[in-house]
């Protein structure tokens, strides 16, 4: 394994952290698993298009596919009585069979060997992993640290209080419009090197283990992003050991994710299980020396 | 395409719907998505302890699997570890990436059990394995479609009742002693059942949409459960047949077929159905701002209270166009007909 890997690896732990505690403090942590399968129709139908010409036009015709299923979950959402699960999980489910679908079609009847270039988006291919595609997860990291500093007051404001955001006159469009090139950005460009299922883990566990740490958002993106750093930087490093070389990088990595998530569960200074018991603890002393005093 | 896929289908259409249905209306259907991803794992496991791809212990362990995912979501959601979603999506992941980490071994290589078919299904292989069963030979996965969905008809047609009021209002079943915790974890058993015996037919992700599509297109028609189940079968059944028939006529992988199919119909029906498809609801939702503006307007032409509205000039144009205001020396005025127009609708809104 060489070093393109191991640094792009670790940078995508690192902006999926990043932008992940967005998400999940909205709540809407599933949506990143939706839009992973979502997505892959919108890769295949730009790969039928484009033909592979070229990885930048790929990435972002992707792009665009993911932003419109967003707006569809968006639409359906407000226009239909279905709850939030649902809708979700219907298409996740559906845009998933039309990629597989599209992908036989390709397959069945447009033969060539650079279809199997497509599997890596479905199953997802680390070792593989070349310059270019370093260049588009690079380019898909400028894109998001430039939007959410630029809006960063605005995206913090929208994630905690919609309606003061409303109240203070910011365009709630242009917000969900950004929010939505970022998660269709974070997923186009990190799907690839981890597959359709275990993305969404790269979004939600660092933000989970931030939310456990830290009450303060400023702090939360900080340890948001080190932990998506330290577990994909961790789990590639385990593949490189010598008996778990031929492991799948991406499903390492969700493992020393979920570690560092349960060593957050128990360590934490604030909320963990540990500090839990030694308060309760001190309480039930207190309660008990003054239970014998009166 | 042999009578026994048919079959299959049928079967396993009627169980999917049957326990999507409960599922789609307790809205956990992401709950399922994370079931149907991990019974992976115990697929794998099984294989590990039987070493025999078609070994029960498959199926058991799935089941295992399945129950195990639930269970872990509600653990840290009660002890407070991290809110619903995230346990999903946490529990889902883990449990996934461990599967394709065994499957990476060298082992599975011979057997077909690997991220590609645990992610597209086989449903073409499934006809393949036989079993005899009263001098007749069945396949193997009808056989246990058939178990399932017998298990699947006996739960709902006795614990109707108990499902139906946990399903809408899960204290009050606490309060009449149905044991819904008992119930809940049939339902959830069961489910992972029905996600064991689709994986061999669906993969992993489509068996949600055959299983959460029929109940939801349903929705859009009827409230009541009864109507809701028999709804459910019967448009699941004939996405599934269409869906085969179709696939195998132009050589393509069904499962997709019937998942792509389902997802059509449901956006064609949500879009398009009067009364509650989204065009309608926009179309009258655009209808209505225009009446509002237009009300407005006439009601305050004399005040000149006109700064706020955006576009007035095309409604105002429209209103002389309608002769329901007068121009003169550059000032609007209400006409006779105006007040009569403003008058009739102020008598018929309903307050």
């Amino acid at each position: 394994m060489d070093y393109v890997v191991l640094i792009s690896i670790s940078l995508l732990g690192l902006i999926a952290g990043f932008f992940g505690i967005f998400l999940v403090s909205q709540k809407r942590a599933l949506l990143s698993d939706t839009l992973a399968h979502a997505t892959l129709p919108g890769i295949i139908i730009s790969f039928m298009i484009f033909h592979n010409k070229n990885i930048y036009v790929l990435f972002i015709s992707s792009i665009i596919f993911s932003m419109l299923t967003l707006y569809l979950i968006k639409i359906i959402k407000k226009y239909t009585k279905f709850n939030n699960d649902l809708i979700l999980s219907i298409i996740l489910s559906g845009f998933f069979g039309l990629g597989i679908l599209l992908y036989s079609i390709l397959n069945n009847y447009f033969p060539s060997r650079e279809n199997a270039s497509l599997d890596k988006y479905i199953f997802g291919q680390t070792a593989t992993i070349l310059r270019k595609d370093l260049n588009i997860l690079l380019i898909g990291i400028g894109i998001t640290l430039v939007l959410v500093l630029m809006f960063y007051k605005e995206l913090k404001l929208y994630t905690f209080d919609k309606n003061l955001f409303k109240a203070q006159g910011f365009s709630e469009q242009l917000i969900e419009f950004i929010l939505n090139i970022l998660i269709a950005v974070i997923v186009v460009s990190g799907i690839q090197m981890v597959g359709v299922v275990l993305l969404s883990s790269l979004i939600i566990i660092p933000s989970v283990v931030a939310k456990k740490i830290s009450n303060k958002f400023d702090f939360q993106i900080i340890i948001s992003s080190l932990t998506g750093l330290l577990g994909a930087f961790l789990g590639s490093f385990v593949v490189k050991l010598k008996h778990f070389d031929k492991m799948p990088i991406g499903s390492v990595i969700v493992v020393t994710m979920f570690i560092i998530f349960l060593l957050a569960v128990i360590f934490s200074y604030q909320k963990g299980i540990i500090a839990k018991a030694i308060k309760n603890y001190k309480l039930r002393k207190k309660i008990r020396g003054k239970e014998n005093g009166d | 395409m042999g009578i026994n896929l048919f079959l299959i289908i049928l079967v396993t259409s009627i169980s999917s719907s049957l326990l999507g249905s409960f599922l789609v209306i307790r809205k956990m259907s992401m709950i399922l998505d994370a079931i149907s991803h991990t019974v992976f794992l115990g697929i794998i496991i099984g294989f590990l302890i039987s070493k025999n791809a078609r070994s029960n212990y498959l199926i058991l362990l799935g089941i295992i699997a399945g129950i195990f995912t639930v269970m872990m979501i509600e653990f840290l959601v009660k002890k407070n570890y991290s809110e619903k979603e995230e346990s999903i999506g946490i529990i889902f992941s883990l449990l996934y990436a461990i599967s394709v980490i065994v499957v990476s071994n060298e082992k599975f290589k011979k057997v077909h059990l690997d991220q590609k078919s645990a992610l597209l299904g086989q449903l073409v292989v499934s006809d393949l394995q036989k079993i005899n069963l009263f001098g007749l030979e069945i396949s193997r996965n009808l056989f246990f479609g058939i178990i399932i969905l017998i298990f699947v008809l006996v739960f709902i047609l006795v614990f109707y009742r108990q499902l139906k009021v946990i399903s809408f209002d899960y204290i009050l079943a606490k309060s009449f002693n149905f044991l819904p915790l008992i119930i809940h974890y049939i339902l959830m058993s069961l489910v992972s059942v029905n996600a064991v015996i689709n994986f061999n037919i669906m993969g992993v992700v489509m068996v949600i949409s055959v299983m959460v599509t029929g109940p939801m297109i349903s929705l859009l028609f009827t409230k009541k459960l009864k109507l809701l189940l028999i709804y459910s079968i019967i448009i699941n059944f004939l996405t599934s047949i269409l869906g085969y028939f179709l696939a195998d006529s132009f050589s393509l992988p069904p499962a997709s077929f019937i998942a792509s199919l389902n997802l059509l119909l449901f956006l064609i029906l949500i879009f398009f159905i009067p009364k509650k498809g989204i065009i309608v609801k926009v179309i009258s939702k655009l209808r209505l701002k225009k009446t509002y503006e237009k009300l407005f307007i006439l009601q305050n032409i004399d005040e000149n209270k006109l700064d706020n509205i955006i576009n007035k000039e095309n409604i105002l144009n429209q209103l002389l166009k309608e002769e329901l205001i007068n121009i003169k020396n550059s000032r609007y005025f209400i006409t006779d007909k105006g007040v009569i127009y403003l008058q009739n609708y102020l008598n018929n809104v309903k307050l």
